[in-house]
């Protein structure tokens, strides 16, 4: 029990930090997710309150068709044309984000775009998902993945004049240490200590062994600010952030906007030897009305936006003069069962109310047909972590084949809730109080009850009662959001861990395989067998139907068609990063056509 | 006079305790320990943050202790710090009011330009065409929620004509007039158009009492022109009344713009207020909230005394 | 009354020219001076109506009958009026017929569905009628408290005035300085209230002030009239005269200030609704409707439309017929 409250103490802030995210556009985009955390959060694809029940409109009432996802180019090309320099771009974002510390505050999608416009990451992710250095020059670790050596960039400085070095990475970790959304991320990474080991080189030795610590830092953990000044003026760096990054921080005005404007000494060129970046300044403008950010950009009062929103995408695309960005991430819409509680401790029920889980209508009730994808794993069909065989073996919504399921149950005479054969089930079904997961169970509602076998109670908790309920085994059928963009460790460890030694195994479900699965992931690169390894994980979990599902998320970005290079940008290496992840956009090599 | 102004002072006073009294209260009458709900869910709860917390906010004295320091506090201009945004209380509001101020200002002036003509207009041609179409239109006015009309003015202005940005706040001191009024445009006039209605009722009404008063008719039969008459001698009357319900809305005004402001993406006071409630920052809501009641309470004072000075009728007695 | 989505003190000073809740302008009140003031029937009142007036109270009494027939429907009837379920999906797995069905979300008003579907393909007629509930209630419960309570007490004081006066008038100072909006919104936040009854019910006390208001000032018009002064010099009890003449005569002008409050009410629910913090979801409201269908406003303006029109119609009908009302309390005041 004490054990358990120690490991509580390190994970809760860090599930807290990402389940506040997905549901974003919560005020101060900081509660948000960040990228080195499990992205396992509530809440649905694009929820956030104000956002209506909005639909697609075509075939909702048509079962059958099978939703596909309409023909945009989301692939990751180098745009052609003649880069010039110059101009300013107005960008709408979902929310404001305020804390800009990256040791302390969690960040969400609104919070990166701000923040890695000004910090740079040691290594970063490419088109192909494979991770790349960026601050960093190489990284190589030992044979069991436990001591990783990390070689610097010479000659990059911070935007206040202090020389980046390893003794900044030293630096930085005590502040790392200090800090919430910096603890959690050592504490994910497995990170037990760290040195100089050079001028330009840091060694890191692990806990455990880690395969996907590269990953880590491209995240939280390797996201470079200035040590001596967050130091010395911790509360401070929020109003003015020191990184190496393109852009440097030239006015915040909180709630209103926030500009950066171009780093003349930054170190990173294009192939062709010009200086990075192309853009004179960045205007980041919370705008969390998602119709008003809609018109802003129509209106040309802002030239890009962003949405996390599958309605606000469908009506971008019925708009004229935009250019979209589409993207279908990793990251799940759904729930999971409390398998401690009966009678979800039973495969049949479990089974049963996934087979009835229409989630095509799910999606059409989100506005998303034809924008999100029904999802069957924690991977969308663009990662190189899906596989067909996962995709086959979940269950799709089968109306009869679910009845049946459920009535087995209902009429064995040992049945776990201990209720007399043929009574109803009892579902407890709880999401937070937005109006598009509220339209979503409201979907799955009506068709478990229309099975005459089920009894539905809705209950809605504002997002921390929400969150809590989960962490203190108070919930029954419970919104949530899977998985992440990143390395699939970080999100399906904690998860498939025992449930008395892991807090965020919310199902609290425990499959020998899937654990000992996870473990052998950590300890090969080989991205062919780490892929086999998931796919095994995933068909577990079909099987053992803990989570239901609805779509992907969907996001977009936005622009005035002048303005270029969102998608194929370059890592320092000449690789193609990987575009404009969850809305997300890399800024170095963005410029607006003369 | 002094009398008035004595029991009005007083009364203020007692308000003021009542209100900052019911505030601070609030926040005592939620279930569970204070820093539970002071705390944003993903803070790093060590035993220090926690204890300073409740240094802090006194959490251990005793209830009334704790309100009269806080009073103290509040007065002294310090309503504590959100612990989710870093920024005082008091920088946030001292950093957002005068936007709310100025679109509190800008519609309420947009208003009366309309209001006053319109409902002089009324009272003249009482019962005539005139009248009745102003009448119409001020009951519809009313009746449209100033969010519905918000909805419109975007659609209109910044996606249809592009004449104006469709959110957004260019604040007067960093970008000038012009840049500040297409920003602040729109939102005014959103808050505007109930107010107009409100006010050209009541100059209607007003005016057409007094222009039955025998001094207006003495004023009729002497053959002075009516433009004269209406300006003269009916308007000011009326400009009384009108003064008092302007305090009032302008009072009103400062709670009353979250929706329009939260709509055009306006860094108002209502803004951050929207903010605060959906991040459960208990502080700011607490901080804003007690500073918009008092902002009320006094101006509502401050009226009702301008309103006893001017008013010939009231002084005498 | 100030901007829409503040305080549901705000009408009286649209509806009288003068701003009620200011002691000063009370004298100048029009106040019903007869004895016993005379009861005529509904219709006769009705036929005295203005063309529009006439309009506006059947409008309102659709409203009223409508919220009745949906909530009757929903809870006696168990669904068997003819009336549609508002929560049903059309387009889902319907338990009546045990088959999908296959109305299409967002369409536009058809004969089926007189005024289309909305996004989840829930008929939208349906769901405005049973938004008329919460509208209703709220009206009624704020109302209630409103009239009974404020105009309890404001006969009260302005009868017997001396401390009593000051003491409750300095309360009423104090619930009146609070913004309505601000303080709902707090409470709705912090304490999570999402009770219809609840809302409902601190509204209408956070209105009870200005009735206070309007009740005592003619309360004190009223107690200055000779039948009172009269009633007095007699030995009369003043429990008595306060039931028998005190409130009877201030009464009607207090319902016909109600109807005007109750616009104003019914647009801070709204306003409420449209920030997605009044009643639990599915429960529709004309707010939350036009809250959830302003997304779709690209695909189907009517959906926004609707529920906009219906509080827009219902707020101007409630001003029209709490118009017409004090004028005619003030008419038939003058002309006796």
């Amino acid at each position: 029990m004490h054990r358990r409250g120690v490991k509580r103490a390190l994970a809760i802030p860090l599930l807290l930090s990402m389940v506040v995210a997905a549901c974003g556009g919560d005020d101060d985009g900081d509660t948000a997710s960040d990228d080195t955390s499990v992205e396992a959060t509530t809440g649905d694809a694009t929820d956030d309150t104000g956002d209506g029940g909005d639909d697609g409109g075509d075939d909702g009432g048509d079962v059958t068709t099978p939703a596909t996802v309409e023909d945009t180019d989301t692939s990751i090309v180098r745009e052609e044309g003649e880069r010039t320099y110059g101009g300013d771009v107005i960008f709408g974002l979902e929310a404001e984000a305020v804390g800009m510390r990256p040791w302390e505050d969690a960040c969400g999608e609104p919070c990166l775009n701000i923040q890695l416009s000004m910090m740079e990451q040691l290594m970063r992710e490419r088109a192909d998902g494979s991770y790349g250095p960026w601050l960093a020059t190489d990284i190589t670790s030992n044979d069991d993945f436990t001591v990783w050596t990390m070689t610097l960039r010479d000659g990059v400085t911070f935007h206040n004049g202090e020389p980046f070095n390893a003794q900044t990475i030293v630096d930085m970790y005590p502040v790392q240490q200090s800090g919430t959304s910096g603890a959690a991320a050592i504490n994910a990474a497995k990170l037990a200590s760290l040195e100089a080991t050079g001028d330009m080189e840091i060694t890191y030795t692990l806990s455990t062994p880690n395969s996907a610590f590269p990953a880590s830092l491209a995240g939280v953990l390797g996201r470079v600010f200035e040590p001596k000044a967050a130091a010395a003026d911790p509360d401070g760096f929020t109003m003015n952030p020191i990184g190496t990054g393109p852009f440097v921080m030239d006015k915040r005005d909180i709630d209103n906007e926030t500009v950066v404007v171009r780093n003349e000494n930054y170190w990173m060129s294009d192939p062709d030897g010009n200086q990075l970046p192309y853009l004179d300044s960045i205007t980041f403008r919370p705008i969390p009305d998602e119709g008003t950010r809609l018109d802003s950009l129509l209106s040309g009062t802002v030239n890009m936006m962003h949405s996390l929103r599958q309605g606000t995408i469908r009506d971008a695309r019925g708009a004229d003069g935009i250019q979209l960005y589409e993207f279908q991430g990793n990251n799940t819409g759904g729930g999971m069962y409390n398998t401690a509680v009966p009678p979800f401790d039973d495969v049949r029920v479990r089974r049963g109310l996934n087979l009835m889980n229409n989630q095509e209508a799910v999606i059409d009730a989100l506005g998303g047909t034809g924008i999100s994808l029904p999802a069957t794993q924690w991977f969308s069909p663009d990662s190189p972590y899906w596989t067909q065989e996962a995709a086959d073996a979940w269950p799709t919504f089968d109306f009869e084949a679910g009845v049946e399921s459920i009535q087995a149950y209902i009429d064995d005479p040992a049945r776990s809730d201990g209720k007399a054969p043929g009574e109803l089930i009892d579902v407890e079904l709880s999401c937070p109080p937005d109006p598009t997961l509220i339209a979503a169970m409201q979907v799955i509602e009506q068709v478990w009850t229309g099975s005459g076998l089920v009894n539905v109670t809705l209950t809605q908790f504002d997002q921390a009662t929400h969150i809590s309920n989960a962490v203190n085994d108070a919930h029954r059928a419970h919104c949530w959001r899977w998985s992440s963009n990143q390395d699939p460790s970080l999100a399906i460890d904690p998860v498939v861990a025992p449930p008395e030694e892991s807090v965020s195994n919310f199902p609290n479900f425990f499959n020998e395989e899937s654990f000992q699965l996870a473990q052998q992931a950590l300890q090969t690169d080989d991205v062919e067998e780490r892929t086999e390894l998931y796919k095994e994980i995933m068909l577990n979990f079909a099987e053992d139907s803990i989570f239901w599902y609805s779509g992907y998320t969907a996001t977009m970005v936005a622009v005035d068609p002048s303005i270029q290079g969102i998608n194929g940008w370059l890592l320092p290496d000449g690789t193609l990063g990987n575009g404009f992840p969850n809305a997300f956009v890399t800024f170095t090599e963005v410029w607006i056509e003369q | 006079m002094a009398r008035v102004i004595a029991t009005r002072l007083l009364r203020l006073v007692a308000t003021l305790l009542a209100v900052t009294f019911l505030t601070f209260s609030m926040l005592e009458l939620l279930p569970g320990d204070p820093v539970d709900t002071l705390l944003p869910p993903d803070a790093n709860r060590t035993e220090e943050l926690v204890a300073q917390i409740r240094a802090e906010l006194n959490l251990d004295d005793p209830f009334f202790v704790r309100y009269f320091s806080w009073l103290g506090d509040f007065v002294r201009g310090d309503l504590g710090k959100s612990y989710i945004t870093g920024q005082t209380v008091a920088d946030t509001i001292a950093d957002r009011l005068p936007i709310t101020l100025q679109l509190a200002m800008m519609s309420i002036g947009m208003a009366l330009l309309i209001a006053v003509p319109l409902g002089i207009l009324g009272a003249y041609k009482q019962g005539k065409w005139p009248d009745t179409v102003t009448s119409a239109g001020v009951q519809v006015a009313l009746s449209v929620p100033n969010f519905i009309f918000g909805i419109f003015l975007i659609w209109l202005m910044a996606v249809q004509l592009q004449w104006l940005p469709a959110t957004g706040w260019n604040r007067l001191t960093d970008q000038g007039l012009v840049a500040n009024l297409k920003t602040s445009v729109l939102p005014a006039s959103a808050l505007a158009l109930s107010q107009l209605a409100v006010f050209s009722r009541l100059v209607r009404s007003d005016m057409i009492a007094t222009l039955q008063e025998n001094y207006v008719l003495t004023a009729r039969s002497k053959g002075l022109p009516d433009k004269y008459i209406l300006f003269r001698h009916a308007l000011r009357p009326s400009s009384l009344s009108l003064m008092t319900i302007v305090g009032i809305n302008f009072g009103a005004l400062l709670g009353g713009t979250v929706i329009i402001e939260t709509m055009f993406a306006v860094p108002g006071l209502g803004f951050r207020l929207i903010n605060a409630i959906n991040s459960r920052d208990i502080l700011v809501i607490q901080g804003i909230t007690v500073f918009i009641a008092t902002a009320y309470v006094v101006i509502n004072t401050v009226v009702d005394l301008l309103y006893s000075a001017l008013d010939p009728r009231i002084r005498r007695s | 009354m100030a901007s829409t989505d503040t305080a549901p003190s705000a009408p009286s000073d649209s509806s009288t020219g003068d701003p009620s809740r200011h002691a000063i302008g009370d004298a100048a009140r029009p106040v019903p001076q007869g004895h016993k003031p005379k009861r005529q029937p509904l219709w006769k009142i009705f036929r005295s109506m203005p063309i529009v007036v006439k309009m506006a109270s059947i409008w309102l009494t659709l409203v009223v009958v409508g919220a009745i027939y949906s909530k009757l429907d929903v809870t006696v009837f168990d669904g068997a009026l003819p009336l549609q379920d508002p929560n049903l999906q059309l387009n889902n797995f319907n338990p009546a017929t045990g088959e999908f069905g296959t109305v299409e979300p967002l369409s536009a008003p058809s004969a089926s569905h007189w005024l289309g579907t909305d996004a989840l393909a829930r008929d939208t007629f349906s769901r405005i009628v049973h938004g008329s509930w919460v509208s209703v209630i709220v009206v009624v419960v704020s109302v209630l408290c409103g009239v009974v309570i404020g105009g309890l007490l404001g006969s009260l004081v302005g009868f017997v005035r001396k401390k009593t006066e000051t003491i409750v008038m300095a309360v009423v100072d104090v619930v009146l300085a609070f913004p309505a909006l601000i303080l709902l919104l707090a409470l709705v936040s912090i304490f999570e209230v999402r009770d219809l009854f609840i809302i409902s019910f601190v509204i209408g006390v956070l209105s009870i002030p200005i009735y206070t208001r309007v009740a005592r000032a003619n309360s004190l018009a009223v107690s200055n009239r000779e039948f009172v002064t009269a009633a007095r010099a007699i030995g009369t009890k003043p429990t008595r005269i306060l039931r028998r003449e005190i409130i009877p005569n201030v009464l009607p002008t207090l319902l016909a200030y109600a109807m005007v409050a109750a616009a104003s009410v019914i647009v801070v629910e709204g306003a409420l609704s449209f920030l997605g913090l009044s009643v639990q979801l599915p429960t529709s409201t004309w707010g939350n409707m036009i809250n959830q269908a302003r997304r779709d406003i690209k695909e189907n303006v009517w959906q926004v439309l609707f529920p906009s029109l219906s509080l827009t119609i219902t707020v101007l009908s409630l001003n029209q017929v709490g118009d017409f009302f004090q004028k005619r309390s003030a008419f038939r005041g003058s002309a006796l």
